[in-house]
């Protein structure tokens, strides 16, 4: 061990240490081990330094998975394939390292990172609904594919090793977070295995060195999943934002890295896909989400069994909803006004069962079954985005409990059969929208239509509705441009619709983002109609558009312009009457269309709950039939996006006094008479 | 596509492309001194246009607390290693410099309401918010490691990088953020309207770009960096230090960054995390030049612009993936044309 | 040239006492202790390997060292950089020259008084027209790049260069190094030159009779020890500096 220090070795193990807590809790510890080394070791070979990190980090991750194995039920059948896999591939890296010249590592190196950027994008154009589930052979051949190339990447480079395992498990195999950080940690020791099998032999390793980095590693990796695992996400969110600060100067570089643990599960691998990243604010695109969802899932689990223990006799209303992740700005008003609901209905207690499924599909259906098992819930209020909503029906309609969904798509109570029967929504149809705007298009002359739209799942779902209803009403679409939710210039696009001289233009975004074609539009001179949907209906579109959005018409939940409705529409006391509640409690202008769904879901509960009483007790089967039957047999029932009128074949209700088209008018909402 | 049209959109991509340029050319220049790729570059626009954006709301950036934050540690540490060295009369200086400096300017932005203040005291001082970031993150991440190999330097990058972008999120949340105009000029060509803002873009970059040429060949300081870049060893044995360079050039990069993003504001909306998109497209360019030829390197981000535009045109929805799909052939030539002859 | 103030004719500019340097495991030189007054060339000569140019990295601060060096009367301590000991006027002239390759002779000539400049002072200029008159033909070729240069002229740029810093000590690694015996000649006239000037000298030399022609003093320097010293009129006329350097061995 020639040449290291006291004082190096100190910063070594200290660097360990902290990879090992970082390991446990985010992943990611690698990045912080291997560039510590490079730093304290500059004359020793790249390869002495990988086997000296693989040697340390192997006996953690091993701790790390044998600690998952004792917890979770581990799918071997794809984990043992991919482990096998990585672990000869990883061998090959490892020799690769060995024998591929310096030199050309640096261009291969960018070009890793183009790619990977470049990936970012071509995922967000994917618009991937629900994740495939392999079976059988192909999830053999995908096991061995996978593991392979991880396997490779571990043992010649390694960084973030953890993070691609637990991203591809979840793309690839539909596995929730849990069981993908279990499977990939099994995959992970046998890749370091094999590293270190053809790093040891051929001396690239410092055995001093390495068993004390070892230890401390181990230590650090002991201590952060035992904090994990005690103090659940919150910790793990504490965790990156304690990261800036330096212990003491020596290690402030090594400890700056730490944030790698965040990168190395974020950008180049966005959790954020489909409809669910178009109509939400870029919130959570940032990393770390993952892994977050990982531990939630854990302290959530407990958390709720918690809770059940304490509430038997009462009704038991579940709710998930994607309070973080993609959809959050979604998500949260929900939140918010699901704290706001009535405690007691018709005389009985109600209990609130609020779970996060962070906007990911297969969490949504845990936390649907786990609601449904362990809390006995008698409905089920959620999820916000269309595809936790159509994932949850099985499980539902399985356990034969009501489920009343704040997502949009009409698919998800269209077209009704014996499991939708268990299935309601309170959001309108995408297609109600759209008629409306339709309608106000016939209505004012416009012979031709221009649209653009968000390329990605939100554009497109818009793209289908509107084009369908426009070809019956007769408006011809003359052009149809996509966007980028990032792009920072949509000329090219805004000329050709400028080319085609149409009568209106139709924006198909959501959000901010929503704004830039608009502008655009006005600033090249567009003198036409323009019209946006209403994944715009937020306070931060009218500061971002500001004059150029002015005269924009877009359809909307009446909740927008409660205050403007008339006084004889019906829909304007209820919906007052929730502006009301969620302002005084967040503050004034906090209100939005989204939270107002969870509202009307918990109306129409109100309303079903006490025949629904006389029939049954809650907690029983019978009550959650009568629940079903009362809601379906919902009449007039006037809330606050609507009035709903339920049948045994329409499970939303809802008429066109479910939306009205708004004008941007100074700067603020104004109702179209 | 009539003529009137291809102008256009050249006109567009030529804008886009002289921005692309202009962080190309602060890649190429932290890149060819300190052997540093700098990832994070991107997040400079950004914060410099959501800084602007902030001080335009009348509301306190939060890149005065990150200013502040940065200062006292830097001072922390400095004041630690001028206590070991005993050299007592720098104290007052380094806590002058990086404490007292951000404290005054936070100061000052609490006492008088932005909002208020003329456009250009306010990109004054976003740029002022802003650009001291570079040095500072220079001194405190990369300074440290600076004989580290490119492939760590590379990870340090990634992590600076990815804090920034977590820093954005917490600083001016996930909503973007637009500023008014500079100029509310515009023409008439045949029946599109052409915005000023978007001449003076190219106006302002290209004229940026003049005064790096000039900076780089007429003023000593800018000689001292093409020297270190091209022999490391002779620089510092002409008293250049290795970290005086890499302050320098993070300075440059922090302010042609900041400033692109002050341009850019007006014409589209940014938001905490665009940076990286806008940077990795200078990035592009920069690799095309190879890292170290700066024409090449400006030439190939106008590229990446027209490119851009012109797909956005004839294929909107498949633009980011041809752009980036072409870009990977020039990359493999590139990687396997140049001749590497560098330590490493 | 020299901007010290008038003393006392045997001031010693450095002075090193024991001093060892370790590549790794390996030690290059071990307890070497040598003296330079001002206005003195000293001469450390020896063959290839013996750890000449390890001397100078060391002195000038690119290496680590152990054991004692006192450079203006002032004791060098641990936080020694290269940076600190250009502001204090030493500077190193190294084998590989080290130039500014795509610059052009006279920019190459303005960042040697970077330093300097950044201290403060603004007489770059007319430093640069004394470089001139010590070398003319760098005048000449004042707007050419550095990498067009010959040999000779290299060697020439790269003493210029350091000699815009106005350096107190001028430490000179291998000046003759793959030159001609005629460029060498006037390299050496030159180094003479700068005596005059009031420069103290540490000259490293595998070429000993011309290194001995110049220097006022030397040392023998053999596998990272020094085996002999003495002025150099006496150690020219040594014999084992005969037999060893200076014999058939030298070229001049």
């Amino acid at each position: 061990m020639a040449g290291v220090d006291s004082p190096t070795m100190a910063g070594l193990a200290i660097a360990a240490l902290f990879a090992g807590f970082i390991d446990a809790v985010v992943g990611g510890g690698g990045l912080i081990q291997i560039p510590a080394l490079f730093n304290a070791l500059p004359r020793e070979l790249p390869a002495t330094i990988f086997g000296t990190n693989k040697f340390s980090s192997v006996l953690g991750t091993s701790n790390a998975a044998w600690r998952y194995a004792r917890r979770v039920q581990m799918p071997w059948r794809t984990t043992l394939p991919a482990a096998v896999a990585a672990f000869s591939c990883s061998y090959v890296g490892a020799m690769a390292v060995v024998w591929l010249p310096p030199a050309m590592l640096r261009p291969l190196i960018l070009v890793m990172l183009i790619a990977a950027a470049a990936y970012t994008f071509w995922r967000r154009d994917f618009g991937a609904i629900h994740r495939p589930q392999h079976q059988g052979r192909r999830e053999f051949a995908y096991a061995l594919i996978l593991g392979g190339a991880i396997g490779f990447y571990d043992g010649f480079f390694g960084p973030g090793t953890g993070s691609f395992l637990i991203f591809l498990f979840v793309r690839f195999f539909g596995f929730d977070f849990l069981h993908a950080s279990a499977a990939a940690k099994v995959v992970n020791v046998a890749t370091n295995l094999a590293a270190l099998a053809f790093f040891i032999p051929h001396g690239h390793f410092l055995p001093m060195l390495a068993l004390l980095m070892a230890t401390c590693n181990v230590l650090g990796s002991f201590l952060g999943a035992h904090l994990a695992l005690r103090h659940g996400s919150g910790f793990v969110r504490k965790t990156f934002f304690v990261r800036g600060e330096p212990l003491y100067p020596q290690i402030r570089a090594r400890y700056l890295r730490l944030d790698l643990s965040r990168g190395s599960c974020g950008r180049t691998m966005p959790v954020c896909c489909g409809p669910v990243c178009s109509l939400c604010a870029p919130e959570n695109r940032v990393g770390g989400t993952m892994k977050i969802k990982a531990s939630t899932a854990g302290l959530v689990a407990l958390l709720a069994a918690a809770f059940a223990a304490n509430v038997q006799a009462d009704i038991n209303v579940g709710v998930t909803l994607s309070a973080t992740g993609p959809a959050a700005s979604l998500g949260i008003p929900e939140k918010n006004t699901v704290a706001l609901l009535p405690t007691t209905i018709a005389g009985q207690k109600v209990n609130y069962i609020v779970l996060d499924d962070a906007s990911d599909t297969t969490t949504a259906v845990k936390n649907t079954r786990k609601l449904i098992a362990e809390n006995k819930v008698d409905v089920i209020i959620g999820s916000t985005i269309t595809p936790n909503s159509l994932a949850m029906i099985d499980v539902v309609a399985e356990a034969g409990t009501p489920m009343i969904a704040m997502a949009a798509s009409a698919r998800i109570i269209e077209p009704m059969d014996a499991k939708r029967y268990w299935v309601f929504k309170t959001p309108q149809n995408d297609a109600q929208m759209a008629t409306a705007i339709v309608e106000h298009m016939t209505n004012n002359n416009v012979r031709t239509v221009a649209y653009i739209g968000f390329a990605d799942a939100y554009g497109e779902g818009w793209w289908n509705e509107f084009s369908k209803i426009a070809e019956v009403r007769k408006i011809q679409i003359v052009a149809n441009e996509r966007f980028n939710r990032a792009d920072t210039s949509v000329t090219g696009q805004v000329l050709k619709i400028l080319a085609t001289k149409a009568d209106a233009v139709l924006i198909g975004g959501a959000g901010t983002p929503a704004a830039l074609p608009q502008k655009s539009l006005k600033e090249k001179g567009y003198k036409g109609i323009m019209y946006q949907t209403h994944g715009v209906a937020n306070a931060d579109f009218l500061r971002v558009c500001a004059k150029d959005c002015e005269g924009t018409f877009l359809p909307a939940g009446p909740v927008l312009v409660a205050a403007q409705l008339p006084d004889a529409n019906p829909i304007k006391k209820a919906a007052l009457e929730y502006v009301g509640k969620y302002e005084a409690a967040y503050g004034k202008g906090s209100v939005s269309t989204f939270g107002a769904h969870a509202w009307d879901a918990s109306k129409l509960l109100a309303n079903a709950v006490p025949e629904a009483l006389k029939k049954a007790q809650p907690g029983t089967p019978e009550f959650r039939q009568a629940l079903r039957d009362g809601l379906e047999k919902t009449r007039n029932l006037t809330a606050a996006h609507g009035v709903f009128n339920m049948s045994p074949q329409d499970h939303l209700g809802f008429d066109q006094r479910a939306r009205v088209m708004v004008k941007v008018e100074g700067g603020s909402w104004k109702l179209v008479q | 596509m009539d003529l009137q049209i291809a102008l256009l959109l050249g006109q567009d991509g030529v804008t886009n492309g002289a921005i692309y340029a202009l962080l190309a050319l602060a890649l190429v220049l932290v890149f060819a001194v300190t052997r540093v790729i700098f990832i994070p570059q991107g997040e400079f626009v950004a914060f410099g246009a959501l800084t602007l954006a902030s001080l335009q709301a009348g509301r306190l950036p939060g890149t005065v607390w990150l200013l502040l934050a940065m200062g006292t540690l830097i001072a922390l540490i400095e004041g630690a290693a001028a206590l070991r060295k005993r050299h007592f009369r720098r104290i007052p200086l380094i806590l002058l410099l990086n404490c007292g400096a951000p404290l005054l300017l936070a100061g000052a932005l609490v006492a008088v309401s932005s909002a208020s203040l003329p456009l250009l005291v306010q990109v004054f001082l976003a740029l002022l918010l802003v650009v001291p970031l570079g040095p500072m993150i220079y001194r405190l991440a990369y300074q440290p490691v600076a004989e580290a190999s490119v492939l760590v330097l590379l990870i340090v990058s990634v992590a600076v990088h990815v804090t920034l972008i977590g820093i954005g999120l917490l600083f001016f949340g996930a909503e973007g953020s637009r500023t008014p105009s500079f100029t509310e000029v515009s023409f008439e060509v045949g029946d599109v309207l052409l915005q000023g803002q978007t001449l003076l873009v190219l106006v302002a970059s290209v004229l940026l770009i003049i005064a790096l040429y000039f900076f780089f060949e007429r003023t000593i300081y800018g000689k001292a960096l093409r020297a270190t870049a091209m022999n490391r060893t002779g620089a510092r044995l002409m008293g250049i230090s290795g970290s005086l360079a890499g302050m320098l050039s993070f300075t440059l990069a922090a302010s042609i960054g900041a400033f692109s993003g002050i341009l850019i504001s007006p014409i589209t909306t940014i938001y905490y995390d665009s940076g990286f998109l806008i940077g990795l497209k200078g990035f592009v360019g920069a690799i095309i030049g190879g890292l170290a030829s700066y024409p090449v390197a400006a030439a190939g981000a106008i590229l990446v612009g027209l490119l851009e535009s012109y797909s956005s045109f004839w294929a909107s929805a498949f633009k980011e993936v041809i752009v980036f799909t072409l870009i990977i052939p020039v990359l493999l030539w590139r990687s396997l044309t140049t001749r590497h002859v560098e330590e490493e | 040239m020299s901007t010290l103030p008038e003393q006392p004719e045997r001031t010693v500019v450095l002075e090193v006492r024991g001093l060892s340097v370790n590549y790794g495991k390996v030690e290059a030189l071990h307890g070497l202790a040598l003296k330079v007054h001002r206005g003195e060339i000293v001469t450390v000569i020896g063959p290839n390997g013996a750890g000449k140019t390890t001397l100078l990295s060391a002195l000038i601060g690119l290496l680590p060292v152990r054991g004692e060096i006192v450079y203006l009367g002032e004791r060098q301590g641990a936080g020694r950089s290269v940076e600190q000991l250009v502001r204090q006027g030493m500077t190193l002239v190294p084998e590989k020259r080290e130039l500014f390759a795509e610059m052009s002779v006279e920019d190459n000539l303005l960042l040697g008084a970077f330093d300097r400049y950044r201290a403060g002072h603004r007489d770059h200029l007319e430093t640069m027209d004394q470089v001139f008159d010590t070398f003319p033909r760098l005048m000449e070729r004042r707007n050419q790049m550095a990498a067009t240069l010959s040999g000779g002229e290299r060697q020439m740029l790269a003493m210029g260069r350091a000699l815009m810093a106005k350096p107190r000590l001028l430490l000179l690694d291998e000046p003759s190094l793959g030159l001609a015996p005629l460029v060498i000649k006037e390299i050496f006239r030159t180094v003479a030159q700068l005596k005059r000037l009031g420069v103290a000298i540490l000259l490293v030399e595998q070429n000993a009779r011309a290194a001995l022609q110049v220097a006022d003093y030397g040392y023998v320097l053999e596998t990272g020890e020094l085996s002999l010293e003495g002025p150099s009129s006496e150690l020219s006329m040594d014999r084992r500096v005969i037999e060893s350097y200076l014999g058939l061995g030298g070229r001049l």
